[in-house]
């Protein structure tokens, strides 16, 4: 019997059907039904477009050499009719970003339906929405009325409604929180095994992969460069690549994942919240709590989204003024006018979790950093100064970065961009939402060795906001869990995550942790 | 829902209160006496001159001419044309359909042409199709309006009237009367359309660009749509929000837009009147077209935003 998916020699060009660049080289997979495949990789390593090829969804200028067969036929050589019939009724893709990938303009069930009446297949809607456990009612609602885990079980809900053979999931957790990551991957795997489906698993996240899938692949720049089951190819792994993948993602309690090494200095307090609380109409986002931040502490403010962690950011930033309590900064509360509050931001830098958007695309890196000293007026020879913030970011030479626009960069080299524009301004504080979130694996820690040397050698205090606990005990000296608007759990990062006292801490460490070790 | 339309509708109001108030002042600027115009080429003694500007109430101060204009406005009254010597209102009443008729038939053309050309040539861009549908908008939007329509005329010969909206020898039957008026509109309406399709072939072609590489095309391929459902029903109906709010908002400017095409075409519609009413200067008559023409523009502002509401669920819930 031939395997539910093989493919054979894959090789995908694009631009031009003469050289263009190889997205994908040779590949070979294979997997059966009832079986769970991991395509494992960073973002450019052509994960992706693996899957768009199985269902030759790739763009006109694709070429595809080898085989993809599908239940033994190929998809290649099939006919426009039958490639149309054989979409969503043999196989299906659960897209990345689920936000983008439903139409905003139809409701939820409508679009769910639409294969079902295409393809002739019998159910119903609200069956489905029971399978990946969503009320009825949302068959009526649209796409932006629901929450981000939500809609990721609508794409699988969507996936699911023509009972395909192979279903591919396209980085199905990538967006979500890990409580809700956890659920869906539970989710995912008990279909598989209910309904003995093939399932193909994309991400660039070994964690995920080892907690839903049988077999692994690792792709690097086109090609699988190894290849085995799951578990021994993430506890043993042999190419240098695997290896560092697994290295990006922190395992919590290991001493090899905690950069921190000397105790953080007896600084003075910077910044400090005292009963801050905020209300929206009769919803509270933030429940009144005490917060402080030294020179040359790193402390991570954790939570699921929702929890208030971006509010109570914001309300720091001066950017949210609080319902009661108040936010002192170098012992003197925050400035009220315009003025002073510009000047308290100068100190106060912000770097935000997606550099691409958070740097304009047509502002050259010389100038996206120097905006900031324009704005601010800061004396000296603007070009040295940002010479030395590009420097100091480790942009290297930064005359070399000063015409570069954002397009032309990296993801890590970005979010240096974003860095070296709040250094320029010499600010004692640094408030990273997210800083790593949209890095790839293994600019992750370079990232992260950035942020704690401006703190040894700048003696810079940073409050990093983050839903991602592994990277609390990466960088953080102190770690602070906020649940429901309020803080239920803080202290130094070892007594807090490898003995959390508070159930929630408890859980949010379960969801990180598939294999239950510590 | 009922207090977002509550809130738009205020604005509305005073946005037209504004439009009623910048009406008197502004073409109070225009140089040139309306009693001296009126009375051009007839002797006249300034006794008379002096008669008649207390009849128009011109010898009254600005302060006092203004507290006037307001009071009738206030009660729908927009005062007496110089020129016609009469109720500028029933005037205006009188020319309004022949502009909503030409306009609105010319509008709904280019917007269907304008549409489904954008459509065809964003889906093959770049294509034969797309480049010359493209090209030749963009070279009949640069053209002229009166010219444009010179040309026609001309270049038509006797096949179709180029003035006005009847012959006053037609039979009174509705049929024939239908059937004057539309060979009298071919013209203007070609004019008009040739003008302005261009804008709704670009605004729709842009915006259908944009959306070629959404995700959720990807989706709907991927479910095994054909071609051209998933342009229909998935790209389309969201490549159309941005051209929708262009559509109603350009309705509103074109009322005033087919001053040029009526004029070339003596229309007996608002932009002919409003023409006359400049050479004047007939100052009640350019307040009171100024003030429906502006109001018309405000009305569709107010329309574009709820028919938004019903195309876009997003908009709805915010």
């Amino acid at each position: 019997m031939s395997p539910l998916l093989e493919l054979r020699d894959l090789s995908v060009h694009y631009g031009g059907a003469r050289g263009g660049t190889a997205a994908v080289k040779s590949v070979n997979l294979a997997l059966d039904a009832g079986q769970t495949l991991g395509l494992a990789g960073e973002s450019g390593c052509g994960k992706s477009t693996v899957a768009m090829s199985v269902l030759r969804l790739l763009p006109r200028d694709a070429r595809i050499d080898g085989q993809v067969l599908l239940d033994g036929e190929d998809v290649r050589t099939m006919s426009w009719g039958r490639l149309r019939a054989v979409r969503w009724a043999s196989a299906s893709i659960v897209f990345q970003g689920a936000m983008h990938a439903l139409n905003p303009v139809h409701r939820v069930g409508e679009q769910i339906a639409e294969p079902m009446r295409l393809h002739g297949t019998k159910g119903s809607v609200s069956e489905l929405l029971a399978q990946v456990e969503l009320p009825p009612r949302v068959e009526r609602a649209y796409p932006h009325e629901l929450s981000g885990g939500q809609k990721q079980r609508v794409m699988i809900a969507m996936a699911l409604a023509c009972s395909p053979r192979l279903v591919i999931a396209d980085e199905p957790t990538t967006a979500l929180d890990v409580v809700v990551q956890a659920q869906v991957l539970a989710l995912l795997s008990r279909l598989v095994t209910e309904r003995g489906i093939g399932l193909v698993m994309i991400s660039h996240d070994l964690s995920v992969l080892a907690a839903t899938c049988d077999r692994l692949a690792v792709m690097q720049r086109g090609e699988v460069v190894e290849e085995g089951p799951a578990r021994s190819v993430i506890s043993a792994p042999t190419h240098p690549h695997t290896q560092a993948l697994a290295s990006a993602f922190p395992v919590i309690g290991d001493p090899a994942f905690r950069y921190v090494t000397e105790s953080a200095p007896e600084g003075p307090v910077l910044l400090r919240a005292e009963r801050v609380k905020v209300d929206f109409g009769s919803t509270t986002a933030v429940a009144g709590v005490d917060l402080e931040v030294r020179a040359g502490e790193i402390v991570a403010l954790v939570g699921q989204s929702g929890s208030g962690k971006t509010t109570l950011a914001r309300t720091l930033l001066g950017l949210q003024k609080p319902t009661s309590g108040r936010v002192l900064f170098d012992g003197r509360p925050l400035p009220s006018s315009s003025a002073g509050l510009k000047d308290y931001r100068r100190q106060v830098q912000l770097v935000l979790q997606d550099p691409t958007s958070a740097l304009n695309p047509r502002h050259s890196v010389y100038e996206s950093v120097a905006e900031g000293l324009r704005i601010h007026r800061v004396p000296g020879d603007e070009g040295q100064l940002v010479a030395e913030a590009l420097n100091a970011a480790e942009l290297r030479p930064p005359e070399l970065f000063f015409p570069s626009l954002p397009h032309e960069l990296s993801g890590g080299q970005r979010q240096r961009v974003v860095i070296a524009g709040a250094l320029a301004l010499g600010p004692r504080l640094l408030v990273a939402d997210e800083p790593v979130a949209s890095l790839d694996a293994s600019v992750r820690g370079e990232i992260l060795a950035l942020l704690l040397r401006l703190r040894r050698e700048l003696g810079l205090g940073a409050l990093v906001i983050t839903h991602d606990l592994g990277l609390a005990w990466s960088i953080a000296d102190r770690v602070v869990v906020m649940y429901h608007g309020e803080f239920v759990e803080q202290g130094p990062v070892e007594g807090v995550l490898l003995r959390p006292r508070h159930d929630y801490t408890r859980r949010l460490l379960a969801a990180v942790q598939p294999f239950g070790s510590v | 829902m009922i207090g977002h339309l509550a809130r738009k509708l205020g604005g509305a109001l005073a946005s037209l209160v504004f439009v009623v108030v910048l009406g008197f002042f502004l073409f109070r600027v225009i140089p040139g006496d309306p009693v001296v115009a009126m009375t051009r080429g007839r002797p006249v003694g300034s006794a008379q001159i002096a008669d008649l500007r207390a009849r128009l109430g011109l010898d009254k101060s600005l302060g006092e001419q203004f507290l006037d204009y307001l009071v009738n406005a206030a009660r729908g009254d927009l005062g007496t044309s110089y020129v016609y010597n009469r109720p500028v209102a029933d005037l205006i009443g009188e020319r309004l359909w022949p502009t909503v008729l030409l306009v609105g038939t010319a509008t709904a053309l280019a917007v269907v042409v304008g549409l489904w050309l954008g459509i065809r040539g964003a889906w093959r861009r770049g294509s034969r199709f797309d480049r010359v549908s493209t090209g030749v908008a963009l070279t009949q939007w640069a053209m002229p309006t009166f010219w444009l329509g010179m040309l026609l005329s001309m270049a038509t010969g006797d096949l179709f009237p180029t003035g006005g909206m009847r012959y006053p020898d037609t039979p009174p039957d509705f049929l024939s009367q239908s059937l004057d008026v539309a060979h009298h509109m071919v013209l203007p309406v070609i004019t008009m359309v040739a003008v302005v399709y261009a804008q709704y072939l670009l605004v729709m072609r842009s915006s259908l660009l944009e959306e070629m590489h959404a995700d959720y095309l990807v989706t709907a391929r991927a479910k095994g749509l054909r071609d051209d459902l998933v342009r229909r029903r998935h790209a389309v109906p969201n490549a159309l929000l941005p051209t929708v709010t262009l559509v109603f908002l350009h309705l509103g400017l074109v009322v005033s837009g087919a001053i040029t095409v009526e004029t070339v075409f003596s229309w007996p519609g608002l932009g002919l009147l409003t023409y006359e009413a400049l050479t004047g200067p007939d100052l009640p008559l350019l307040q009171g077209t100024f003030v429906v023409l502006a109001g018309a523009v405000i009305t569709m502002n107010v329309l574009a935003d709820l028919v938004y509401r019903v195309l876009d669920p997003r908009v709805r819930a915010a």
